[in-house]
């Protein structure tokens, strides 16, 4: 019944923006669920594997660049084979960096990862010839739904395309998080040596969330591409992963809590952008604010005292605890 | 040949820029097990101060204090404000970027309003010239001091931390800091003293890079991309292996962005995941 009862809420919710918005907000909405869907796939490794990889945005702008080539030099503009190329090239780029990064722990992990989105961006400026560096490409056209009638064009399509992108991710988030799977991931978080006595493969475990999350990534890339209808090194700038990672921490260590919080930044930072020339130091201030009181601690806190769920000290995460109180999930989301 | 010459001369200046940055990383790292991405954000901060300073009074040392002064006055509100008696920033990786990066932009917006964004670098001093950019030499003499200027804040630091007793505690601390405060010396103390020498050598940075590569909106992120290499290939905390790694990292850049520019920064960041894998540590791990 809750279950039922939520998918309709979010129905509901679909259809209410999808009509009610103008062109700008859905576009800005749009941009906040494949913010949001990145998140996702990020807490799939920061929460649930205890790895914070900064590699995201080689993911990101990987899954871009391989739709965004695929149109404008191929001139394939096929939704479903542009996130099926995306997917495949993602999911060998995702094996070979965790092969490489997974021998590392701790900080050492974080600067491995750091250096391979260096490396991907490295290319994106310099190699000119295939991806024309600082200026992008341009041109990815509107992708077409094929064998679907249409092809994604107005806001209203990009929006529903997104709500699916997102809606998906979380749906393989939270799936895997109660799978065996995800209990092993847990466990391996929490103590990598018990679970090697144990007698998992710690190793295949991590490798597996490593390249998991690394496609989901690589298909939100692909998304945010089509949407823009432009990539550029910016995609896969490890700014990027940086943003993601806010976005994870402000989903306080819940299952829904980094996609609600990937919309909540998104409008938070465009609303700061118009009103205010010093949005940078507001977003500063956020991200200071964000590292001084950990939202996933405080909700921790919240929940042993089963005191009703209200929002964490950090205002963009408020809508989270509320809906995540439900989704059973353990809070911690500490590396 | 002189085209040679002049290139690994460049490398040589850039590479001892970058050790004093690095140097600062990575003995903070050592001590606090801090990684301060915003080391970038003091040279950003710094060079601006400085070249506005030499500008407004024709005084270079006086430029010298402001950029290392405020730099060092940085250190310590950092330490105070985010530091000091909070163990999780210490332990937390996810904590660390996220706190460097609110610093990061909190610095970005503020030079940005006081600079308006403007790409800006000081016209050398005559008397740290020498000659003066014959057409295509470039500044030869000022690359000449700025390597002189890093082998002696080297040559100084391995001083301080060898032969002092304060060296001597930090040195412990980057072993052991638990058994450190188990003999009585004040960790906390020594903590800042560490922060604030690093970021004194990042306004050092700040200074002397201001007539090499300048400063502009972006600078940080340029700067956290090659120290962040050097720290790590030589071994997180060490300051040996900073020096070596700053000047192939140097030398390196130079020689491939002449030579390779299409893979240069490529090439960098291939050599960084190539040490980590196999040596998941760090190369050196000594202070």
């Amino acid at each position: 019944v809750r279950k039922a009862l939520i998918a309709a809420v979010l129905i509901a919710l679909f259809v209410t923006l999808r009509e009610g918005l103008d062109g700008y907000a859905l576009n800005v909405t749009s941009l906040g669920m494949i913010a949001g869907a990145l998140g996702m796939s990020l807490s799939l490794l920061v929460n649930y594997a205890g790895l914070p990889s900064l590699a995201h945005a080689a993911f990101y702008g990987t899954g871009g660049y391989a739709v965004g080539l695929l149109a404008v030099k191929a001139n394939q503009s096929n939704l479903w084979l542009g996130l099926l190329t995306a997917a495949a090239v993602t999911a060998v780029l995702g094996l070979v960096v965790g092969v490489v990064s997974l021998r590392t722990r701790g900080i050492y992990f974080q600067i491995i990862t750091l250096s391979v989105t260096a490396m991907l961006w490295g290319l994106a400026v310099k190699w000119r010839s295939l991806t024309g560096g600082d200026d992008g490409l341009v041109g990815v056209v509107p992708p077409s739904l094929f064998p679907l009638p249409g092809s994604v064009v107005t806001p209203q399509g990009s929006f529903t395309v997104a709500a699916a992108g997102l809606l998906v991710v979380t749906a393989v988030v939270t799936v895997v998080r109660r799978s065996a799977f995800g209990h092993v991931l847990v466990g391996i978080r929490d103590s990598e040596s018990r679970m090697a006595s144990l007698g998992y493969n710690t190793w295949a475990f991590q490798l597996g969330a490593f390249v998991l999350s690394g496609v989901l990534a690589g298909l939100t890339g692909a998304l945010l591409t089509y949407q823009l209808q432009f990539i550029s090194p910016a995609q896969v700038n490890f700014i990027v992963s940086i943003q993601a990672l806010l976005i994870v921490v402000l989903g306080a260590g819940t299952l829904w809590g980094p996609a609600i919080a990937g919309i909540a930044v998104t409008w938070v930072q465009e609303l700061l952008q118009s009103s205010t020339e010093h949005w940078t130091l507001v977003l500063g201030l956020i991200y200071i604010a964000v590292a001084l009181v950990d939202p996933p601690l405080v909700v921790t806190k919240m929940r042993r005292r089963s005191a009703p769920p209200g929002p964490p000290d950090e205002p963009d995460a408020a809508p989270a605890p509320a809906v995540a109180a439900r989704a059973h999930s353990p809070a911690e989301a500490r590396s | 040949m002189s085209q040679a010459f002049g290139i690994v001369l460049t490398g040589l200046a850039f590479g001892m820029l970058l050790f004093l940055l690095a140097s600062g990383l990575t003995l903070i790292f050592g001590l606090l097990g801090y990684v301060n991405l915003a080391h970038g954000s003091v040279y950003l901060l710094t060079a601006y101060l400085a070249i506005e300073t030499y500008e407004s009074t024709s005084s270079y040392p006086l430029a010298a204090a402001v950029a290392i002064g405020v730099a060092a006055a940085l250190g310590v509100v950092v330490y105070v404000a985010f530091l000091r008696g909070r163990p999780r920033l210490r332990t937390s990786p996810l904590a660390q970027v996220l706190l460097s990066f609110g610093v990061i932009y909190v610095i970005a917006d503020l030079t940005q309003t006081r600079y308006d964004g403007l790409a800006k670098s000081l016209a050398v001093p005559r008397f740290l010239s020498g000659n003066v950019n014959v057409a295509g030499a470039g500044l030869t003499g000022y690359r000449t001091m700025l390597i002189g200027a890093g082998i002696a804040v080297a040559i100084g630091l391995w001083l301080l931390l060898s032969k002092t007793s304060f060296g001597a505690s930090v040195r412990a601390g980057v072993d052991d800091a638990a058994m450190l405060a188990s003999i009585g010396i004040n960790p906390e103390r020594l903590f800042a003293a560490v922060i604030v020498l690093g970021f004194a050598l990042a306004g050092l940075a700040g200074l002397l890079g201001s007539a090499f590569i300048g400063t502009y909106p972006g600078v940080e992120y340029f700067i956290i991309l090659y120290t962040l290499p050097i720290v790590v290939v030589g071994g997180l905390g060490s300051l040996s292996g900073a020096f070596l790694a700053s000047l192939l990292v140097g030398v390196g850049d130079a020689l491939g962005k002449a030579y390779f520019p299409e893979v240069s920064l490529f090439v960098i960041f291939a050599i960084v995941v190539a040490a980590l894998a196999v040596r998941p540590q760090g190369l050196l791990r000594r202070a």
